[in-house]
């Protein structure tokens, strides 16, 4: 039933359109119109998901890794559509062979992340009801765009698609930010986008190349193939992998064949060398974009700024749901499509900036008074935590990245509107302002901290299982490109540090005695109400559902994570066989060397 | 009856099903009856808890009647136990091919784990009952019995879990719940810093513990269960191809964690802060039971720990260290919940140079010797200082709330019946003859003695931690009399805050009952019992060592004969430090005041606790404080700047192009006419 | 008839195009500079016929007829401008208008201006016939 999917797709479009044509002045209708679009959405996805997940448990494809080539199978997306959108060339027999598609499914690596998409769209809109006064209209409309885009992105099997959607959800966040934002939102918004815009250029120069230079290279190495080109992530990894197998394989068979000619191999080895160089270029193009996005260490001070001016929605989004793009991006696309370059570069390098990335974001997190300005550095160590899980490049490290993107989505989303709801009651933010809210707020007190627990990773709930993962990956990376036990040593002080900032926070704002901000004309200060209770109480249950039973997650999830996983094992016994082939190529010539004397 | 594997689940689940009715329903519903679910799911799951301790024993029986019997001891198993999983947990990649991750939610009844698990139960049950009448006015009622129940959930979970993974669930939620009570009076700062640094310090701790449950996971062949881990370590031992760097290594990360749960030297500190809650949760976490799962681990783990001697060298030492370090703090310390929590940190110590002293290359039986020894005083501190920790409450809650040692004394005649069960744990925790704690710390004495004459390498070594625990017997019985004398001897005083909740039945101008009420005195007198008695019933006649060394993974004991030097010694040495402690608190009370004034520096050190705490700022906060302060700055002006100025950079080139933009048309055509120019230039000479 | 090669008539278009270029640069009297836009379109359209002729088809031919219809249109509009820019400074200086550079830039000043436009002899005005119609006061807006 593709339907389903198309429709996911189509609905926040025509509620975008409806909200927007429904006019400024019928605020409560736009509101109750949004509340019934995202319910609709968040029905889509909870079938879809349910019965991809009920499907994986009866019957998980499974995967020979040393079967070359990896990708993933088209038939494991579900709900798939695929139309020709922009045909580039048309065979002589009048068939369109190549075109940029529309090309959307769903399959382990992206159900989880739309489902989180349509549950926290249901917590921003609930969170907006009062928040939101002016403009209500637009505010809706851009959400349901925002929402297009995100869905959009995750669903993407078309590279193209995939950058058009990426690049959609840029839009809808400036307006949100730059209207409805804080003191300084034009500042926020402005460098947000500008930042984000630069990075994801990049990333489309890189997407480009691998998808154009793929076929020359291709033909190059055996002529009697036409070249066909083609932006179909699926099938751009197979054949990526294929030939990621077959150039060093050339290589090694020219070099065993002494009746070749010496000029084979030669070229040989410059082709295997110039698609090296390809993919290292590639893999930094894409990086870029991702990395901005997720936000890895350096680059991430766009983040804080953005997350404090936005509104409580925006901000929900823009950490539960906007920084996994650059990690899913990594995860569906870097890794696949450059796995050489993601094994001898991306891992020292992002390993190294995640787990950096950790360390500073914590200790930044603990300077901070502003709490809003707390939870998003935290969200900079959260996610270096995903980025060393994904780097680690095995089953388990990609698992826990994956896992870790959800589990961020959620605790950090939860902490978000917390923090909302908190300004929406006293208008500050300062930790210094408050004192003893636990008096005054039960229940958001409770929520608050369950969600610190399962953001710092008490067992049980899910952040434990992330972090887990990530390090455990990390800990057994089995390749000589990093110490994988010396960075998951030290990306475990997160664990230490992350308590630290959260607990000294809560015990800021809600322990000791009873300190509350001045608020006037705002009447007596009440506990959570019903609407904000069900826009936090789904969240905080799936991160104990998740703590307590991940087993649909980890299933559903092994075909696609295995592919990935075994595209990076096979670049990594590239890797040590060429090492231990420069090695003794190495000796050979020191063997050599004095016989000429 | 000997098959106890469907009813297993219950022990956990009870006390969780309890936490989740009393959170939900408790503050609405039942109100003053909230401790109903915690005592009825803590008696629930004793009772199973019995009968799997009583399964394993008949499982035990059969091994011995077996063998004795002769040869068919095929069916008989000699360290029985019985294993349930539930449902996966975690299970990623293919854990069959030494690559992935594979957790189940399994529970594990075994001698130790039963032994354990029965412990907990009972007392927690018998402290839930307590606490009926110590918080019977307190707003957070419903609040307090369900995170009790929620501790007891965690607590059993650790203990009978049947991998590091589930160990380490129940490990974080104690610590959890831990920082609930400590903070159950959380609109006093005090109460709400001391449960942040509980937290924060364990967590240090447990950072250490998850990174060796990775190490041993990652390099010991992917798996996380206890019995594929200790099969695999002793494979690759037999196989010669054990590498022994790295399970020193593994071993030292776990001890990382036990310090910090056992609040072990360096991470003490946050015990006695964590006196901030309310006493029976003082008694029942941080005296009976959560404490000691750090030695509950290494004992869990001796398979490993005894392969590796370094490591083992490193605990005792750091029990010693503790024992000795608190022991001398709680020398001076006013405050009588203090001085039993640091009372608490010593006897811990006692407890890891036992296990620490277990050197295989004394034997593979003293091993075992050795881990009887410190699980045996774990078993007894737990029942002798729930007591004394009780009985403090019960003179809190009589003087409400006030409990420095200063403001009352005499108190033998007013509380008559919380005086004599405070005598009682004060005798068994200063090893007065033939009371419990006296046969468990003369075991730790006579390991450590052991171990001094016996190990290999580090012999002198562990003789000087015999020395030092026998001094630390000597201050033990010193500081646990003297708080006794300075409470219940002497010129009977009693503060005024005492008489303020008292005021409604001052009517008719009779002197207040103040002995707490039946509720808190009954288990008082029941623990009592057993701080008197279950030391001499299970120790001299090897019940206890004869059921806890069934439990996998321990080498086969011997049968050991009472060391009655040893006895004599450590008798003389506690019956000397409580004289001692009569003498100057009862007999002459103006010597303690010359003694501290005569030796003024030491005595400051040990009432400031070292210094400690102030190293820690100094050296450790401080710099981290400066360090976040100088990153916050950096973050904002410097990494940011960079960007701005990248922004910047364009705007600049930007003014520099401006002046081309001068309006003149010819001078634009100028330009263009150039360009075309230039391109037709370069692409005539590309021809 | 023998036809000339087809570079003459390239040339010729050449020389043309490469005047009315000369010219447009250096001319600063705007309709100047328009004739001469003209003379680039009539080189660049003996080009088109030149190669019509040569490759004996008539797509050049269509762009010249292109041309020139544009061309006249063009001159039409660039006309009636010019006219309208006389009105406002009194001169065809095409350095007059330079208010579309980047604000805050000073003007560029002329090193060598222009010798002021002669003035123009009064048209010669006939008497008005008929009656003056009645003036009305401007009423006060304020």
């Amino acid at each position: 039933m593709p339907q389903l999917l198309l429709l996911l797709l189509a609905l926040p479009l025509a509620t975008a359109i409806a909200v927007a044509l429904l006019g400024p002045g019928r605020a409560v209708a736009v509101r109750w119109v949004s509340l019934a679009s995202v319910l609709a959405s968040l029905l889509l996805a909870t079938i879809m998901s349910i019965q991809f997940a009920i499907e994986r448990a009866w019957e998980t494809p499974s995967v020979d890794a040393t079967k070359a080539p990896l990708t993933f199978h088209s038939d494991w997306i579900k709900y798939q559509t695929r139309e020709n959108m922009l045909p580039l060339h048309t065979a002589a027999n009048g068939t369109v062979d190549s075109a940029i598609q529309f090309y959307v499914g769903i399959d382990g690596l992206n159900v989880w992340l739309i489902l989180l998409t349509a549950l926290l769209m249901l917590t921003s809109v609930l969170v907006s009801w009062t928040a939101i006064t002016e403009r209500v209209n637009e505010f809706h409309a851009w959400l349901f765009v925002l929402q297009l885009g995100m869905t959009g992105v995750f669903a993407s099997f078309d590279v193209i698609l995939f950058y058009v959607f990426f690049e959609l959800t840029l839009v809808p966040l400036f307006f949100v930010i730059g209207i409805w934002g804080g003191p300084q939102r034009q500042y926020a918004a402005r460098k947000f986008f500008i930042y984000t815009l630069a990075g994801s250029l990049i990333t489309l120069l890189g997407v480009i190349g691998v998808a154009l230079i793929l076929p020359q290279v291709e033909q190059d190495r055996d002529p009697s193939q036409s070249p066909r080109l083609t932006f179909a992530i699926p099938e751009l990894i197979g054949r990526v992998d294929a030939l990621n197998r077959e150039l060093p394989r050339d290589v090694r068979q020219f070099q065993r064949d002494p009746a070749d000619m010496e000029s084979n191999l030669k070229q040989a080895r410059d082709r295997l060398e110039y698609w090296r160089r390809v993919q290292l270029w590639v893999f930094v193009a894409m990086m870029c974009g991702f990395a901005i996005k997720v936000p890895m260490f350096p680059l991430h001070t766009w983040l804080p700024l953005a997350h404090v001016e936005a509104p409580t929605a925006g901000s929900v989004l823009l950490a539960g749901i906007l920084l996994k793009l650059g990690t899913y991006g990594f995860l569906r696309l870097s890794v696949p499509l450059a796995p050489d370059a993601a094994l001898r570069f991306g891992v020292p390098v992002l390993g190294s900036l995640a787990v950096v990335g950790i360390i500073y974001g914590a200790f930044c997190s603990l300077g901070q008074d502003d709490i809003k300005k707390l939870v998003a550095y935290s969200s900079v160590s959260h996610l270096g935590l995903c980025m060393l899980g994904l780097f680690a490049l095995n089953e388990v490290g990609l698992t826990g990245g994956l896992l870790q993107m959800v589990n961020h989505g959620l605790s950090t989303g939860a902490l978000f509107l917390l923090v909302g709801m908190l300004y929406e009651r006293y208008h500050t933010r300062k930790m210094d302002d408050y004192g003893g809210m636990a008096t005054r707020l039960h229940r958001l007190a409770v929520l608050m901290v369950f969600i610190t627990l399962s953001s710092i990773g008490l067992p049980g709930l899910n952040g434990f299982l992330g972090e887990l993962l990530t390090l455990g990956g990390m800990y057994d990376f089995s390749g000589s490109q990093v110490q994988g036990t010396l960075l998951a040593s030290l990306g475990a002080t997160g664990v230490v540090l992350g308590a630290w900032y959260m607990l000294t926070m809560v015990r800021q704002v809600f322990f000791g005695p009873l300190k509350e901000p001045r608020h006037e004309g705002h009447g007596l200060i009440g506990d959570l109400n019903g609407r904000e209770l069900a826009a936090l109480l789904p969240v905080a249950g799936l991160c104990l559902a998740l703590g307590v039973f991940p087993k649909p997650f980890f299933n559903s999830v092994r075909p696609e994570i295995q592919v990935v996983a075994g595209i990076a094992e096979a670049a990594r016994k590239r890797a040590d066989s060429e090492q231990i082939i420069a090695h003794t190529e190495d000796i050979q010539q020191a063997a050599a060397a004095p016989e000429k004397k | 009856m000997s098959d106890v594997r469907p009813f297993l689940w219950l022990i956990p689940a009870l006390p969780l099903t309890a936490a989740v009715v009393t959170g939900v329903f408790g503050p609405r519903l039942l109100r003053r009856h909230s401790h109903w679910p915690c005592i009825l799911a803590g008696a629930g799951a004793c009772v199973v808890s019995l009968m799997t301790f009583l399964a394993v024993h008949h499982g035990i029986r059969d091994f011995v009647v077996s063998h004795e019997g002769g040869a068919s001891s095929q069916e008989a198993d000699p360290h029985p136990h019985q294993i349930s999983v539930y449902y996966e947990w975690i299970k990623v990649g293919d854990p069959g091919a030494g690559r992935g991750m594979e957790v189940g939610f399994a529970l594990n009844a075994d001698a130790l784990s039963a032994m354990m698990v029965l412990m907990v139960t009972f007392v927690g049950t018998l402290i839930a009952i307590y606490s009926v009448g110590y918080m019977h006015d307190d707003e957070g009622y419903a609040r307090f019995f369900a995170e009790v129940s929620l501790f007891l959930f965690m607590m059993t979970t650790l203990v009978l879990a049947d991998n590091f993974i589930l160990l380490y669930l129940g490990w974080e939620g104690v610590g959890l719940c831990s920082y609930l009570l400590v903070g159950f009076w959380f609109t006093k700062p005090s109460a709400a810093a001391a449960a942040r640094k509980a937290f924060l310090v364990t967590r240090i701790g447990d950072m250490g513990l998850l990174l060796g449950i990775l190490l041993l996971w990652s390099r010991f062949g992917h798996h996380l269960d206890y019995q594929h881990i200790f099969n695999h370590v002793e494979r690759a031992r037999q196989a010669g191809t054990l590498d022994y760097g790295l399970l020193t290594t593994a071993c030292l990360l776990l001890l990382c964690g036990a310090v910090g749960k056992s609040a072990q030297f360096p991470l003490h500190v946050w015990l006695p802060d964590a006196m901030e809650g309310p006493t029976p949760v003082s008694a029942l976490i941080h005296a009976a039971t959560m404490v000691t799962a750090g030695v509950y681990l290494i004992a869990r783990c001796t398979p490993l720990f005894m392969l590796a001697p370094d490591a083992q060298v490193v605990v005792a030492t750091l029990g010693a260290t503790s024992a000795l370090l608190t022991a001398l703090i709680a020398l001076t310390q006013n405050d009588l919940k203090r001085v039993l929590a640091y009372s608490t940190i010593s006897q811990l110590g006692y407890m890891f140079l036992a296990l620490g002293s277990g050197a295989r290359s004394a034997g593979e039986a003293f091993v075992t010797f050795a881990v009887l020894a410190a699980m045996f005083h774990l078993f007894t501190h737990a029942f002798f200082k729930a007591l004394l920790f009780l009985s403090a409450g019960s003179v809190m809650h009589a003087m409400g709330g006030v409990i420095d040692m200063r403001r009352f004394s005499g108190l033998r005649k007013v509380l008559p019946r919380t005086h004599w069960t405070f005598l009682c744990g004060a005798g068994a925790l200063s090893g007065f003859p033939l009371l419990s704690g006296f046969w468990s710390k003369d075991e730790i004495l006579d390991a450590a003695w052991t171990a001094g004459n016996h190990a290999d390498r580090y012999a002198s070594w562990y003789l000087l931690l015999w020395l030092v625990g026998l001094i630390t017997a000597g201050l033990t019985a010193f500081y646990t009399f003297r708080a006794y004398f300075m409470t219940f001897w002497g010129e009977e005083r009693v503060p005024q805050e005492a008489y303020a909740h008292h005021h409604g039945h001052t009517a008719h101008g009779e002197t207040p009952q103040l002995e707490s009420p039946p509720v808190m005195t009954i288990p008082l007198m029941i623990l009592a019992i057993f701080a008197l008695g279950v030391g001499g019933v299970l120790g001299p006649t090897h019940l206890f060592g004869g059921f806890v060394a069934h439990t996998p993974g321990l080498p086969p004991p011997e049968h050991e004969s009472l060391n009655f030097t040893m006895m004599l010694v450590s008798s003389l040495v506690a019956l000397g430090g409580i004289g001692l402690a009569w003498l100057m608190y009862v007999r002459q009370p103006d010597l303690p005041a010359r003694m501290a004034r005569s030796a003024q520096g030491l005595y400051q050190l040990s009432l400031n606790k070292f210094h400690i705490d102030e190293l820690y700022d100094a050296f450790i906060l401080a710099p981290l404080a400066g360090l976040t302060t100088f990153l916050r700055i950096f973050d904002l002006y410097v990494l940011d700047g960079l960007v701005d100025l990248t922004g910047h950079l364009f705007r600049w080139l930007g003014v520099r192009f401006r002046p081309v933009q001068n309006g003149l048309v010819q001078f634009y055509a100028l330009a263009m006419v150039l360009g075309l120019t230039v391109f037709l230039i370069a692409l005539v000479s590309k021809m | 008839m023998p036809a000339l090669p087809l570079h003459h008539y390239l040339i010729v278009g050449a020389i043309l195009f490469a005047l009315g270029l000369i010219g447009f640069l250096a001319r600063r009297n705007l309709i100047i500079m328009f004739l001469c836009v003209e003379m680039m379109l009539q080189g660049v359209s003996i080009n088109f016929a030149a190669f019509a002729r040569y490759r004996g088809n008539l797509q050049g031919q269509a762009f010249i007829l292109f041309i020139v219809t544009v061309a006249a249109c063009e001159a039409a509009i660039a006309l009636a401008l010019i006219l309208m820019l006389f009105r406002r400074h009194h001169s065809l200086d095409v350095s007059k208008w330079q208010e579309l550079r980047e604000p805050g830039e000073e003007p560029t000043e002329d090193v060598e201006p222009l010798p002021p436009a002669p003035r123009e002899p009064p048209l010669p005005h006939l008497t008005p016939s008929g009656v003056e119609p009645e003036h009305r006061a401007e009423e006060s807006h304020v």
